[in-house]
C-alpha cells in the first residue's frame, strides 16, 4: 500500500505545477544557502589565516631583534624584549576558533566571538565582537541559512504535499471505496502520509548530503545531521497524519496544517523570543564596561601586600618564587588582579547566560522547530555554547600567560630568544568546536512524534470518526 | 446599503464560533504582546538611566588627572531605546547597546545581550508590530478566505445577484467588515500600549496606526478578492495561506539572501586591518620619534617663534594628540563611511522587495516610525562619534592650553575638577519622524500603490462577477 501511495504522491507532485514549483523552490534555495555557507566558512578560514599572518609578523620582528641583540625597534626606545612583559606582548599568538565541519549550515546565527583573538596576559574576550560585520537591517529579518530552510521550509513542504490527504478522500467519497475494498481506510491515509514523509525526507537528505559534501563534513556529522532531519520530518509527518485522520475536506486540512505550522514555527518561537528579549531588557553590560573599568582602577590602587595575596591565591606556585616580592613587581602583578576580576565576570556572565539557555530548552520542548534549529546550531558549532567555550579558552590562555610572565619577572633574569620561543610554543593556537550533543533535541523530536502518532491513533479509533 | 452589508458580515462573523474564538485569541495575544513590550521597555529605560548615571558618576568621581589620561579613561555611551521602540524594537534586538568612546579609536557598538539565546534570534519577537504585521493578516485570512467562496458554493451569491445587489458594494462591504476586525485589533493593541507606556509620542503612535490600518486594508481586500476569484473555499484557503507564508516569511528572507550575495560585507578583521594600514600612514600620537610628529612639532615651534618645546606656552603633546585624532577621523570617516554606504545599499536591495511585498514595506516603515530602523542605528553611531570627537578634542585642547608653569619651569596641565565636571553626558536626540519617513519614500509609495492597486483589482473582480453572472 505504501508503494502505491508513494507512486500516487510522486504523480501528484509531478502533475501539480504549484507543488512541483514549491519543491523545486525549497531545493534551489537550500542549495544556494549551502553554497553561501561554504563561502562563509571560507571567509572564517581566511580570517584565521589573516590572524596567523599578523601573528607571524610580530613574532618574526621580535625574533629578528633578539637575534640581533637589540632590545626593541629603534623608533620605540621604551620596548625591552629582554623583559617578561614585552616578550608577552610580542609573542602575539592568535587563538583561533576553528569552524566545525558543518559550520556553514548555520551561518546566519548570532556569533558573539571573533574567529581569532590575540593572546597576552591582558587578553579580554568579554566585549569582543564577532568576526563578521553584520547589517542589522538584514539580521533582524532572521537570516536565511540551511537551518532556516530546513526548520521553516521543510515543514511547509509537508504541509504543501499533504494538505489534501484524508480530506480529499473523505470529501470525494474515495475513502468509502477504500474501506469496502481493504477493510481499513486508515491504512491508506497513513500510507499516503508516509509517502509524503518519504518524499520530504528525501528532499531533506538531499540537502544534508549537499551540505556535507560542499562543507566537507565527516560521515559522523552527516549521520547526526540526517538523524535530526529525519526526526524533524517524522514530527511533521505525524502531525499531518493526525490532521488527515480527522479532516473532512481538503480545506480543513489546509487550515489545520497551516495553523499548526504558524503556531509551531512562528507563534511559539515568537513568544519565546519576546521572553528572551525581556530577560535581557535591563542588561546594559555595566559589569563589562563601567564596573570593569572601575575594578581596573581599584587594582591600580591596591597596595603591594594586597596584590601579592591575590596573586598567591590565584597562582599558589608563584608563592614559591618569592616570599616577599620586590614592590616594583607589584605593578606587573596587578595584571593578575585584573585577571581574577575577569574570571569572576566570566562566571557571572555564564550564570546570566544560563537563564537564556534554560529558556531555549523550554522553548525546544514547546515546539519542535526551536529544538531542531537549536540542535542544528550546536551541530554547526555556533551559538552560545561555542562562544562560551572560546571565551573560556581565551581566559585560560591569558591566565597561563599572566602566571608565566609574573614568574619570569620574579626571577628577574634578562630573557633571550630561547625564552621568547618557549613562550610562543607554550601558547595554545586554536580551540576546537565543542562536541555537538543532540540527544536532548532528538528525544524531544521523538517525544513529539510519538505523542502525535498516539493522538492520531486515538482519534482514528473514535466511533464518531 | 454598504452599511447594511457590513453589519451583515459582522453578524456572520460573530455567529461563527470559530471566528469569535480566533478574534478573542488574537486579541489576547495582542494585549499580551503590548503589555510585555511596554514592561520590557520600561525596565530597559530605567536600566539605561542607571547605566548612564553609573558612567557619569565614574567620570565625575575620578580623581583629577591628566586630560590625556582622562581621554584614555573615556566614556561609555549606552544606546537609548527608540522613541517608540515598544511598538517595534526593529534592529535594536540585534545591535550592540554600548559604545566605548576613547582616545585614538572609533569603537563599534558592542554587547548584544540576546545572543545567549541565538536559536531564538532567528524568529520574530511577539511585539505589537509582529501582531499587526504577521498575526493580524493571518487572522484576516482565516476569517475571510471563505467569505465569498462559501456563498458561491451555497448559492447565496446568486441570490444576492438576483436581488440586484451590486457586486462591487458586496465585495467592498466584505472587505470593510474584515478590515474593521484588523483595525479593531490595532486599536486594542495601541490602546493597551497608550495606557501602559510611561511616555507617549502621539505623532509616532498615530503614524503607526495609520500605517497598519493601510496595510490591513491591502490584506482585507486581497483576501476578499481571492475568495471571490477562485472557485472553492479550499482553494482560496490554500492560496491565501501560501501568500501569507510567502510575504511574511519567505520573501523577506529571500530579500536578505539576495542583498547579502549582491553586496557582501567585509570581515571585521579585514576591515580593521585596512583601517589600521591607513592609520599607520598618519601621525602616531604616542611616538615622539615619528617623522610626521617631528614635522608638526617644527611647524608649531615656528608658529610660536621658539626653538624648543620647553619654551612653548602650550603643552606640545596635546597638540600632537589632537592632530593625530584629526587624521584618524579622516581615516574612520572614509572606512566607516564606505561601510555605512554598503549597509544602506543592502537595505535598499531589500527595500526593492517592498514593491512586490507590501508586508515588507510595512515592516520597514514601521521601524522608521518607531525610530528603530537602520537609519536610526547609523544616526546613533554617527552622533556618538561626534560626541567622542568633541570630548577628545576638548580634553586635548585642555591639555595643550590649560596649563600652569611648575616651580621647575616645566608646563603642567592645570585641569581642575570643575573642568571635568563641565563635560555633559551624551544625550541622543533621535531623527524626527518626518526625516525618517522622507528616507522611506519608496516604501511609502509601494504601500500606497498596493492600496490603490488591490482596491482596483477587487473592483475588477466584482465587475467580472457582475458580468459573468457568478458562474
Amino acid at each position: 500500500m505504501i508503494k502505491a501511495a508513494l507512486r500516487l504522491q510522486v504523480r501528484t507532485v509531478l502533475r501539480s505545477p504549484a507543488r512541483l514549483l514549491g519543491v523545486v523552490f525549497v531545493l534551489a534555495v537550500g542549495l544556494f544557502v549551502v553554497w553561501q555557507g561554504g563561502q562563509d566558512v571560507a571567509r572564517w578560514n581566511e580570517a584565521i589565516a589573516q590572524g596567523r599572518r599578523a601573528e607571524a609578523e610580530t613574532i618574526e620582528e621580535a625574533r629578528a631583534l633578539l637575534k640581533a641583540g637589540e632590545a626593541g625597534p629603534a623608533q620605540r626606545p621604551w620596548v625591552d624584549l629582554h623583559r617578561a612583559a614585552w616578550q608577552d606582548r610580542y609573542a602575539a599568538v592568535r587563538l583561533a576558533k576553528r569552524p566545525a565541519p558543518l559550520a556553514g549550515i548555520a551561518f546566519a546565527s548570532a556569533d558573539a566571538t571573533p574567529a581569532v583573538q590575540r593572546i597576552d596576559r591582558r587578553a579580554d574576550p568579554m566585549i569582543a565582537a564577532g568576526s563578521r560585520i553584520e547589517n542589522p537591517a538584514l539580521v533582524v529579518t532572521g537570516g536565511l541559512d540551511l537551518v532556516t530552510v530546513l526548520s521553516l521550509l521543510l515543514p511547509l513542504c509537508v504541509v504543501a504535499l499533504g494538505v489534501d490527504v484524508g480530506g480529499y478522500e473523505r470529501a470525494s467519497g474515495v475513502l468509502s471505496l477504500v474501506r469496502v475494498q481493504s477493510g481499513d481506510d486508515l491504512r491508506w491515509i497513513r500510507a499516503r502520509c508516509i509517502a509524503v514523509g518519504v518524499l520530504v525526507a528525501g528532499l531533506g537528505l538531499l540537502l544534508v548530503v549537499s551540505a556535507t559534501v560542499v562543507l566537507g563534513g565527516a560521515a559522523e556529522d552527516a549521520l547526526r545531521f540526517s538523524a535530526l532531519v529525519l526526526a524533524y520530518v517524522a514530527v511533521w509527518t505525524a502531525l499531518m497524519s493526525l490532521v488527515a485522520t480527522v479532516a473532512r475536506h481538503p480545506s480543513h486540512g489546509a487550515i489545520a496544517l497551516g495553523v499548526a505550522w504558524m503556531a509551531l514555527c512562528v507563534l511559539v518561537p515568537a513568544v519565546a523570543a519576546e521572553r528572551s528579549a525581556s530577560l535581557v531588557a535591563e542588561d546594559f553590560a555595566l559589569d563589562l564596561t563601567v564596573e570593569r573599568r572601575n575594578a581596573r582602577g581599584r587594582a591600580a590602587e591596591l597596595d603591594a601586600d594586597a596584590v601579592w595575596s591575590v596573586v598567591t591565591a590565584r597562582f599558589p606556585s608563584l608563592a614559591a618564587e618569592a616570599t616577599s616580592p620586590d614592590p616594583s613587581v607589584a605593578d606587573d602583578a596587578r595584571d593578575v588582579v585584573r585577571l581574577v576580576d575577569l574570571e569572576a565576570r566570566l562566571g557571572a556572565r555564564e550564570q546570566r547566560g544560563g537563564a537564556q539557555r534554560q529558556l531555549v530548552e523550554r522553548a525546544s520542548i514547546s515546539t519542535p522547530t526551536v529544538a531542531f534549529a537549536s540542535a542544528l546550531e550546536r551541530l554547526a558549532g555556533r551559538g552560545p555554547v561555542a562562544s562560551l567555550a572560546f571565551r573560556r579558552a581565551v581566559i585560560e590562555a591569558a591566565a597561563a600567560r599572566a602566571e608565566e610572565t609574573l614568574a619570569r619577572r620574579l626571577r628577574d633574569v634578562p630573557l633571550g630568544l630561547s625564552d621568547f620561543d618557549a613562550l610562543v610554543a607554550s601558547s595554545p593556537t586554536h580551540v576546537e568546536p565543542p562536541a555537538p550533543g543532540i540527544t536532548f533535541e532528538l528525544a524531544i523530536l521523538l517525544g513529539w512524534t510519538l505523542a502525535l502518532l498516539g493522538a492520531g491513533a486515538w482519534l482514528g479509533r473514535r466511533p464518531s470518526r | 446599503m454598504l452599511g447594511v452589508l457590513v453589519r451583515n458580515e459582522w453578524r456572520g462573523m460573530l455567529r461563527d464560533g470559530r471566528g469569535v474564538v480566533l478574534i478573542a485569541l488574537t486579541l489576547l495575544l495582542g494585549i499580551g504582546a503590548a503589555w510585555a513590550s511596554a514592561s520590557s521597555h520600561a525596565r530597559a529605560e530605567r536600566a539605561h538611566a542607571r547605566a548612564t548615571e553609573a558612567a557619569r558618576t565614574a567620570w565625575n568621581e575620578r580623581k583629577v588627572d591628566n586630560p590625556h589620561a582622562r581621554a584614555h579613561f573615556g566614556d561609555f555611551v549606552f544606546r537609548p531605546s527608540g522613541p517608540a521602540s515598544h511598538l517595534d524594537a526593529g534592529v535594536q534586538a540585534v545591535t550592540g547597546r554600548v559604545v566605548y568612546t576613547e582616545a585614538h579609536r572609533q569603537n563599534a557598538a558592542v554587547h548584544r545581550a540576546q545572543r545567549g539565546a541565538s536559536a531564538l534570534l532567528r524568529f520574530s519577537r511577539l511585539e505589537p508590530s509582529m501582531v499587526l504585521q504577521h498575526l493580524a493578516p493571518l487572522v484576516l485570512v482565516l476569517l475571510g478566505f471563505a467569505t465569498v467562496a462559501s456563498e458561491r458554493e451555497s448559492g447565496r451569491l446568486r441570490l444576492h445577484w438576483v436581488q440586484g445587489t451590486s457586486m462591487g458594494s458586496l465585495l467592498l462591504a466584505k472587505s470593510l467588515a474584515l478590515w474593521s476586525v484588523g483595525v479593531g485589533l490595532a486599536l486594542v493593541v495601541l490602546g493597551v500600549h497608550v495606557s501602559l507606556a510611561e511616555a507617549i509620542d502621539l505623532g509616532r503612535t498615530g503614524a503607526f496606526f495609520a500605517l497598519h490600518a493601510g496595510a490591513l486594508w491591502i490584506v482585507a481586500v486581497t483576501v476578499v478578492g481571492v475568495s471571490a476569484g477562485v472557485r472553492s473555499s479550499g482553494a482560496a484557503a490554500a492560496l491565501l495561506l501560501a501568500l501569507w507564508v510567502l510575504s511574511a516569511i519567505v520573501l523577506p528572507r529571500l530579500a536578505v539572501m539576495v542583498a547579502s550575495a549582491a553586496e557582501p560585507l567585509p570581515d571585521r578583521d579585514a576591515f580593521a586591518a585596512a583601517m589600521a594600514e591607513d592609520r599607520k600612514k598618519g601621525l602616531d600620537g604616542h611616538n615622539p620619534q615619528d617623522e610626521r610628529a617631528k614635522a608638526l612639532e617644527r611647524k608649531i615651534l615656528a608658529e610660536y617663534g621658539v626653538d624648543t618645546p620647553e619654551e612653548l606656552p602650550v603643552i606640545l603633546f596635546g597638540l600632537l594628540a589632537q592632530a593625530d585624532e584629526e587624521y584618524g577621523a579622516r581615516v574612520w570617516d572614509e572606512h566607516f563611511g564606505a561601510l555605512q554606504a554598503q549597509l544602506r545599499t543592502q537595505a535598499d536591495i531589500v527595500g526593492t522587495f517592498s514593491v512586490v511585498n507590501p508586508l515588507q514595506a510595512t515592516d520597514r516603515l514601521s521601524m522608521a516610525i518607531a525610530g528603530t530602523g537602520l537609519e536610526s542605528h547609523v544616526d546613533f553611531l554617527r552622533k556618538t562619534e561626534a560626541y567622542r570627537r568633541t570630548l577628545i578634542r576638548t580634553l586635548n585642547e585642555g591639555l595643550a592650553y590649560d596649563v600652569k608653569r611648575a616651580d621647575d619651569g616645566t608646563l603642567k596641565p592645570a585641569a581642575t575638577a570643575e573642568f571635568y565636571a563641565g563635560f555633559e553626558a551624551f544625550d541622543y536626540v533621535p531623527l524626527s519622524l518626518e526625516e525618517q519617513l522622507r528616507r522611506r519614500w519608496l516604501d511609502l509609495l509601494a504601500l500606497l500603490g498596493w492600496m490603490l492597486g488591490s482596491t482596483a483589482a477587487l473592483l475588477m473582480v466584482a465587475r467580472r462577477l457582475q458580468r459573468r453572472g457568478l458562474t
